[in-house]
């Protein structure tokens, strides 16, 4: 089985070099006979991929532990479902994952070109050989997920041997729903970014006239940026859930090694609006496509190779192998040749990209667009940094270097709060040279609604002594708490109104509100669509904000029948029980520990709350303490957020660590109204009579 | 037209890196130190720092709350007393690597944060023990 696998790859592989041959014939000769066999090895990679990606799929079905890989994620008693998601649940696996994905995106890419956009395909061909033989190369040579497994000595585990053992059993954090698909989410955007890179830089190579290929570009980009959005999301869902410090979001490289890249794809769906639009922007269009590109395969090299120090420590780098074929260093020679690549079409097709900047005004919608780009940028800008920085450090001081939230916040506060600033302006902004007056006259009732939220929410801080305390100590973060109540109150009645417009337009004609809201949707899915995706970041960022500024923590050693109270709740320690601690865990996945936590508000019982710790084999056997299952009580206002942090189960004491986060809700929802107005975006326009 | 143009762009760009200078502030930058630089550099005059380092065997002390911690952190040369207070990290044990983020006062170093450099969320623990690449 194994070496079906493993020669699948190496097939693949050498096709992919084949196809990069075949497809540079079919660009300088302008050859059919090449382009046919491109097409070919396209669609035979993808076989060969998914072949080897299903031989692993079965080795773990099967407990076959022979395999390395398997061998060390997974074990006889772990869950179906987990053995499946251990597939990504390191790296070997993970690269595979990455190129099956990458392999299905290509000859879907290809498909879509073979009917609508001809001319692109053989220099879109060649790039996506080009991709995809590097992460074949990986994978055949340096990552293979097939390796056997080998004694401490180095030799072969015997495969009889192998089946009498058992497995390492994926990590405990990692079993969990959310952080079970956060990975192929991620992918799915990170490899997904890759097709527009291919398609916009054939489409300067081959001068394109007809501006055809951005449709395609637009879904791909698209669809990459709303599940690569989800996939970060998830993930802090899963941090919130899973690691028990109470928060969502740590500015930790892994997680800004996704943020990126979604960050540049941001900017680029925007400006690629405007290339479709007004034939704008072509240059920055391109650059953005590039570093968004380099920035997912830059993503991934983060998360896999050892040159940074974080809480999720990563694979460390032999220093037997010798430079050039040590992991990082083959990433970083794969991005300089794509960088090396982009640079070249870019200089050879100047003519093409060097549109004048024909701006009319500075207050036109072509501007806002500009300035919010060039907000994104920065906001990317200031990521990396933050993020290399300390390997900079670590080479020129021998020192290591700390960035962390206090690094990371005071800059992406301004940013955001402008990012708001321009967004809340460009949805009212004119085209062009546009009509003044209409555009004084469209932000009047938004103005007023600002002013207005803005003492709303003044109000409700002088009211609430606690909210007051925190903000009157910061006055910064009153400032930007009123600069964002102001943008709230001016954009969501700019949306409002919007939809306003033309439900009623709609309403007149069918008579029925929901039939009118799905007639404007559907006459302009794109503009509403963005309208909503708006509308959820305007929640996302009330959330974030209140969440991170009035998070609230108690830490309490309780004995059973005990009680506290926080935030006017009493919080009445129950009771403690475990599984029988006798159980052999080689029969079981888990054994577990939990505290009932009961809630009374005003002598009245308002729920319980029932924090867990989990072992597992691995804890157990590497005498780990359990692993953290938190309980949450989740209202629009506040989460009551428990940890059993530690826990006596003869004494019968418990330590609890309560926090209260007010509004984390918000993001939840912010995201979902994100996702559905991502979802009305991709939908194609209909005129309804 | 193009003049005023020109300066209007000038100045809507120029707000947002100005806005954006003035709003990131003066950052502190942090080091992580190892007990050894971490003596070395004076307990680095009291300024904040990620001390990393073992947590010596047998230095472990629990308050009663469990909410209370004492421990020596070392490396190959020097020791560092450290004292925590707050909820103990999951995996903290004697023997592991762990960086502690604070400052030395008084003799001790009062750690705000605690860290326990876990194997890795995606790498297994007996990975690195027991079976060699």
């Amino acid at each position: 089985m194994r070496i079906v696998g493993i020669y699948s790859l190496y097939f693949a592989h050498a096709l992919a070099v084949w196809g990069v041959i075949t497809s540079l014939i079919a660009i300088t000769k302008k050859d059919l006979r090449g382009l046919k066999s491109s097409e070919r090895t396209l669609i035979s990679i993808f076989f060969l991929t998914t072949l080897s990606t299903l031989v692993l799929i079965f080795s773990f079905l099967k407990d076959d532990f022979s395999i390395k890989y398997v061998y060390e994620y997974s074990r006889h008693t772990q869950p179906i479902i987990y053995k499946l998601t251990a597939l990504w649940g390191g790296m070997d696996g993970s690269l595979l994952f990455w190129e099956w994905l990458l392999s299905l995106y290509s000859v879907v890419a290809l498909y879509i070109s073979r009917r609508k956009i001809f001319n692109l395909l053989p220099f879109t061909t060649f790039v996506l050989f080009l991709i995809q033989g590097f992460f074949l190369f990986l994978l055949s040579f340096k990552t293979n997920p097939f390796s056997p497994l080998l004694n401490p000595d180095g030799s072969v585990v015997p495969e009889e041997l192998a089946k009498s053992i058992d497995g390492n059993g994926l990590n405990p954090l990692l079993q969990n729903f959310y952080m079970a698909i956060h990975p192929p989410l991620l992918y799915l955007g990170f490899v997904g970014l890759s097709i527009p890179f291919a398609y916009l830089i054939s489409a300067l190579w081959v001068r394109e006239k007809k501006p055809l290929y951005l449709q395609p570009i637009r879904y791909f980009s698209l669809f990459s940026w709303l599940t690569l959005g989800i996939g970060i999301v998830f993930g802090s869902y899963w941090a919130y859930l899973e690691l028990g410090w109470g928060g969502y979001w740590a500015w930790d490289p892994v997680e800004n090694a996704s943020l990126m890249p979604w960050l540049t794809a941001t900017a680029f769906l925007h400006s690629l609006f405007m290339e479709r639009k007004r034939r704008l922007f072509k240059s920055f269009n391109f650059f953005l496509v590039v570093v968004t590109f380099i920035l997912s395969i830059y993503g991934t090299y983060l998360t896999r190779s050892g040159v940074l120090q974080s809480v999720h420590s990563f694979g460390q780098e032999d220093p037997s192998v010798p430079w050039f074929f040590q992991l990082g260093n083959i990433f970083i020679g794969f991005m300089l040749l794509t960088l090396i690549l982009s640079v070249v079409v870019a200089i050879l097709r100047w003519d093409i990209l060097k549109s004048p900047l024909s701006i009319e005004s500075p207050t036109s919608k072509e501007s806002m667009v500009l300035y919010g780009n060039i907000l994104f940028v920065i906001f990317t800008f200031f990521v990396f940094f933050g993020v290399t920085s300390p390997i900079f450090y670590r080479i020129v001081y021998g020192k290591e270097l700390h960035n962390g939230e206090e690094f990371y916040s005071p800059k992406a506060i301004p940013v955001t709060l402008m990012i708001l600033l321009v967004m809340s302006i460009a949805s009212v902004a004119p085209w062009g040279k546009g009509n003044k007056e209409v555009f004084r006259k469209s932000l009047t009732i938004p103005s007023v609604v600002g002013i207005l939220t803005t003492f709303f929410g003044l109000l409700i801080f002088y009211s609430n002594h606690d909210l007051w305390k925190v903000v009157i100590e910061n006055k910064k973060s009153l400032f930007y708490f009123l600069v964002l109540f102001a943008l709230s109150g001016f954009s969501v009645s700019v949306i409002v109104l919007e939809f306003f417009r033309g439900i009623k337009k709609n309403f007149s004609k069918v008579k029925n509100f929901l039939k009118a809201l799905y007639f404007t949707l559907r006459e302009n899915p794109r503009r509403y669509g963005g309208f909503t995706v708006h509308l959820g970041i305007i929640i996302f960022c009330v959330g974030v904000a209140f969440s991170s500024t009035f998070q609230e923590k108690y830490e309490e050693s309780l004995f059973v029948g005990d009680s506290f109270i926080a935030d006017g709740v009493i919080f009445q320690f129950a009771s403690l029980d475990h599984d029988d601690f006798r159980t052999d865990i080689n029969k079981v996945n888990e054994l577990k520990i939990w505290a009932t936590v009961d809630l009374f508000k005003n002598g009245k019982y308002v729920g319980t709350l029932t924090p867990m710790r989990v072992h597992y084999k691995n804890t157990l056997e590497t005498n780990q303490p359990p692993s953290y299952e938190v309980a949450i009580k989740s209202s629009l206002l506040k989460d009551y957020y428990i940890v059993l942090s530690g826990y006596d189960t003869n004494e019968k004491n418990g330590v609890f660590t309560l926090f209260i986060n007010p509004m984390v809700s918000w993001l939840w929802i912010g995201s979902l109204v994100i996702l559905i107005g991502g979802i009305i975006a991709m939908m194609k326009a209909r005129r309804i009579e | 037209m193009k003049v005023k143009l020109i300066i209007g762009l000038t100045i809507a760009i120029g707000s947002i890196i100005l806005f954006f200078l003035i709003g990131s502030g003066s950052s502190v930058k942090v080091f992580y130190q190892t007990p050894t630089d971490f003596v070395k550099s004076n307990f680095n005059n009291g300024e904040r720092v990620r001390l990393t380092g073992k947590v010596e065997k047998g230095s472990v002390i629990i308050g009663q709350d469990k909410l209370d911690l004492q421990f020596v952190l070392i490396d190959a040369n020097e020791k560092v007393k450290v004292h925590y207070r707050g909820t103990i990290p999951e995996a903290f044990a004697e023997e592991l690597e762990v960086v502690a983020d604070g400052r030395q006062i008084n003799n001790i170093f009062e750690a705000k944060e605690l860290i326990v450099k876990c194997p890795s969320k995606y790498e297994s623990k007996l990975d690195n023990k027991e079976v060699k690449r």
